[in-house]
């Protein structure tokens, strides 16, 4: 994504009929020289107004700049008359570095509604998509999976892209979570923003065992430490620190067989395919406010007499940095790793990249699934 | 234990869905003629930014081989100064770690003891550094030294095998056919085709690459990519540079017929009139390079080879006085070095028959722009009334290179009158707007492709001849036989005039 890049709206919110959405883009497209109206997908945007109103323009002026689409805006109202309805078009094009606005821009439309009409959103947010286009909905919040909007929605999209790090009661919702994800129709998928933000620790992860003598470690590896932050008056979310298990357990075919939950600590008894046992520990520690939820530490070692194995990746010293120390024979080797910590607006072009389903996120959902029946 | 630079990685479970997958095994690249600005502006930022990006081995290890008395800890001091300035990523945490990786041996190119000790070096650093004896060469100095280079390296036993050692050499490839023949058996006397790498770093430029996947990835172009439909060709890379200070260098590396035609043209060429390969594979995509390129010859003109030469006068770009390829210093006043060639090539084969390839290349010209242009041939039976016909422009395919990078087809429409009016419409894809991800750098491309063991975007020996071989003629007549036809054009202009001369059947160069 180019750093620099902004939006400029070639025609401000302004608030329509809802029948006459489609009317109001024409006239702004019309009204426009040298700006193309190019789309590559559908964005619903589901938002309760109890969070910051300004921030899902923000966010979807960002992804405008990455992805032209419609994107449609569904506002739970929480103030307005009961069983209302209002919309709102607007258009933005994308201004390059330089300042030069480019050709390519988008479209994006609000509708915010209550009561009976906020129920029934998704056969008015059907009617604006854009045929043939794979539709995404952004479901920024907590996540309820028997809210009526969030099931109907689930028959007009490709793609659902929740955010476990802002889960209520993050092991519960999880566990409603991965059913749906896990039990739903092949033609449609589910990604996690909080799996986005996994990324570079499953990379440097993966770099630390790259070596084939290193690769032999991950066979001996029986103790695993997960540490991830905790801050006064923000509810304790293990979310990230189990999809990191998850996929850990996923990759290297371990299997859950017990859990405990002692004060901050959850302790896990896994097994491997050779009925090996491994110590899992999750530990929430005291940190500050933005890395509450987000892992700080991972230790991954063997207690096998003479294995090299024993790998530190840490981020406690600074919220932009992935320490890893490694031993490779008779050499240690230390890499400090930039890490640059992802907007909202990036984690989610990383999750509309593709609609389809992704098959290493689900087995390692699959994990933390048996982990969840285990409580 | 020896461990080959290539696979394996499938035994990492851990990297399975990750989008990392391209990482090559560890390995020490020691760079010859270190102390040079290649290192410095391009090789190391660009490895820098592979570290960052997580593409290379923590046990990865640089050597720098040059003359020069550095200590580790300078050399490292001057390249942490380059890839503050030249790296997409700033100097961050990183750069501690990875600088601990790069060392620096003092030696002659020519002396193969110091080639031995280095070998001797190298051995220690595989025990300190874990990188199990995998070897990666990159020659980046004058193209005088690569001979001796190689020479040393395999007296030296440092040849290794395909397994665990490859080498990099820069272009340019020899002078002409014959010295890159000669080269070419230097080179295979020590190593195996399979373990080199010429590099041209055009080939790594994301629009270039581009020209494959468009071509080859989509159906709709092929069916008119042939001479049925395409009535001609352009190829155009132009530069609003001069020579500048490397008049010596430019000289010697004989101007913009070696220095562009023969190898960054005949590239885009290659790329653009080969038949599709089976497969996106290193020799498929070269064995077809290669057939196009034996089909390939200097066109003919009413007198003789289809071809101008000419080099700047003085003159104004942007608003700016340049002075005249003679005047730039450093620079013989008598030289006759072309700065700018423009000729007509015919491509022998049952797809190109009868559609010329005007190509052009030169310093100070009006713009910096490169492109392939595919005119395409004028509809066979016109409809409308003829005073619309003078107006009619043919269909045109753009694929631009740089620096707009993307494509545009030109196609006429009907403007929204009462008659049969017609308008040329440009529809236009930007690259850049698209895609949001910025183009890595060329030279990231093609050192993790190398790297990883990637030779499809590097050129084949044979390649290398074929190209040199349709060049041979404009060699023997300006060079051999000192034939009197050098041109002058004004600096800012787009050439001389004696290149419109080249357009035969009403053809005419773009206007870029």
């Amino acid at each position: 994504m180019t750093e620099n890049a902004s939006v400029v709206a070639i025609a401000e919110p302004s608030r329509v009929q809802v029948s006459q959405i489609d009317k109001q883009l024409k006239t702004i497209w019309s009204a426009q020289e040298g700006a193309t109206r190019a789309s590559t997908f559908n964005l619903l945007v589901y938002e309760s107004e109890l969070q910051d109103p300004n921030s899902i323009g923000e966010a979807i002026g960002a992804i405008a700049v990455q992805h032209p689409c419609r994107a449609i805006a569904l506002l739970a109202s929480t103030d307005g008359p009961k069983d209302n309805l209002e919309a709102y078009v607007a258009a933005y094009c994308p201004v390059s570095e330089g300042g030069g606005r480019e050709s390519i821009c988008c479209e994006y439309i609000t509708l915010r509604a209550s009561g009976k009409a906020l129920d029934e959103l998704d056969t008015t947010a059907a009617a604006l998509l854009l045929p043939e286009l794979e539709t995404f909905l952004w479901w920024k919040g907590p996540l309820n999976t028997h809210l009526e909007l969030f099931t109907n929605l689930q028959h007009i999209v490709d793609r659902t892209v929740v955010d476990s790090s802002l889960f209520e009661t993050p092991e519960k919702a999880l566990e409603s979570y991965t059913s749906l994800a896990l039990g739903n129709e092949k033609s449609r998928s589910f990604g996690d923003l909080n799996w986005s933000r996994l990324t570079p620790w499953r990379e440097e992860t993966a770099v630390a065992f790259d070596s084939e003598g290193r690769a032999a470690c991950l066979g001996a590896l029986d103790r695993v430490i997960i540490e991830y932050g905790q801050s006064e008056g923000i509810p304790l979310n293990p979310c990230q620190a189990y999809l990191f298990l998850g996929w850990l357990a996923s990759r290297l075919g371990w299997q859950p067989l017990s859990l405990h939950n002692k004060d901050l600590t959850k302790q896990i008894i896994m097994r491997d395919s050779t009925q090996r046992p491994i110590q899992v520990t999750l530990r929430a520690v005291a940190g500050e406010a933005h890395l509450a939820g987000q892992i700080t530490s991972v230790g991954l070692r063997s207690e096998e007499m003479g294995a090299a194995c024993s790998t530190v990746l840490c981020s406690s010293d600074s919220s932009s940095c992935i320490r890893m120390q490694m031993n490779v024979g008779e050499a240690t080797l230390s890499l400090v790793s930039d890490i640059d910590t992802l907007t909202t607006e990036q984690l989610l072009s990383e999750a509309l990249r593709t609609p389809d389903r992704d098959p290493i996120y689900e087995e390692s959902l699959e994990v933390i699934h048996d982990l969840m029946q285990l409580k | 234990m020896t461990a080959s630079l290539t696979g394996g990685l499938s035994a990492n479970p851990l990297r399975q869905g990750l989008r990392l997958e391209r990482t090559p095994k560890p390995a020490i690249l020691t760079i010859f003629g270190a102390s040079g600005d290649l290192t410095v502006r391009k090789l190391i930022p660009a490895l820098y930014d592979l570290a960052r990006d997580r593409r290379l081995p923590p046990e990865f290890t640089v050597v720098g081989y040059a003359r020069r008395p550095y200590s580790h800890e300078e050399f490292r001091e001057i390249l942490k100064e380059g890839v503050a300035k030249y790296s997409r990523s700033k100097l961050g945490n990183l750069w501690e770690s990875f600088s601990k990786g790069i060392y620096y041996f003092q030696g002659d190119l020519d002396n193969l003891q110091n080639f031995k000790d280095l070998g001797e070096f190298l051995q220690t650093l595989d025990s300190e550094r874990g990188t199990l004896g995998n070897r990666a060469f990159y020659m980046a100095t004058a193209p005088s030294f690569f001979a001796p280079i190689i020479e040393n390296l395999g007296g030296a036993g440092l040849a290794g095998d395909v397994r665990n050692t490859r080498l990099v050499i820069e272009k340019p490839f020899g002078h002409d056919l014959e010295s890159a023949q000669n080269l070419n058996k230097v080179v295979q006397q020590v190593f195996h085709e399979k373990q080199v790498y010429r590099i041209d770093h055009y080939l790594g430029k994301e629009t270039v690459q581009n020209i494959l996947v468009f071509r080859f990835a989509n159906s709709i172009w092929e069916p008119l990519w042939n001479n049925r439909y395409v009535d001609h060709v352009q190829i155009t890379v132009a530069e609003t540079v001069g020579v500048e200070n490397r008049g010596p260098y430019y000289d010697e590396a004989g101007g913009a017929l070696r220095d562009m035609i023969q190898n960054h043209l005949m590239q885009l060429l290659a790329l653009t009139a080969m038949e599709p390969p089976s497969a996106f594979e290193a020799d498929t995509v070269r064995d077809e390079k290669v057939k196009v390129l034996r089909a390939t010859q200097v066109g003919q003109g009413p007198n003789g080879l289809a071809a101008v030469r000419a080099q700047y006068a003085n003159g104004w770009i942007s608003g700016e006085p340049v002075p005249a390829y003679r005047d730039e210093p450093r620079v013989n006043p008598d030289v006759k070095t072309a700065s700018y060639i423009a000729a007509k090539f015919t491509i022998n084969n049952w797809r190109w028959n009868g559609v010329p390839f005007f190509l052009r290349t030169g310093k100070r010209l009006a713009k910096r722009v490169s492109e392939i242009a595919l005119q395409f041939r004028e509809v066979p039976h016109l409809l409308f009334p003829s005073s619309s016909a003078g107006q009619l422009n043919p269909n045109m395919l753009v694929l631009r290179i740089q620096p707009d990078e993307g494509i545009s087809l030109r196609f006429e429409a009907k403007r929204p009158v009462a008659d049969i009016a017609m308008r040329s419409v440009n529809m236009d894809f930007h690259y850049g707007g698209t895609f949001e991800v910025a183009s890595p750098e060329a030279y990231e491309r093609l050192l993790l492709d190398f790297l990883l063991g990637d030779q499809t975007l590097f050129t084949r020996a044979d390649e290398v001849e074929a190209a040199w071989k349709i060049v041979t003629p404009l060699i023997e007549r300006w060079e051999i036989q000192k034939a009197s036809d050098l041109n002058y054009y004004d600096a800012g202009s787009w050439g001389p005039s004696a290149a419109s001369k080249l357009m035969d059947n009403g053809r005419r160069w773009r206007r870029l």
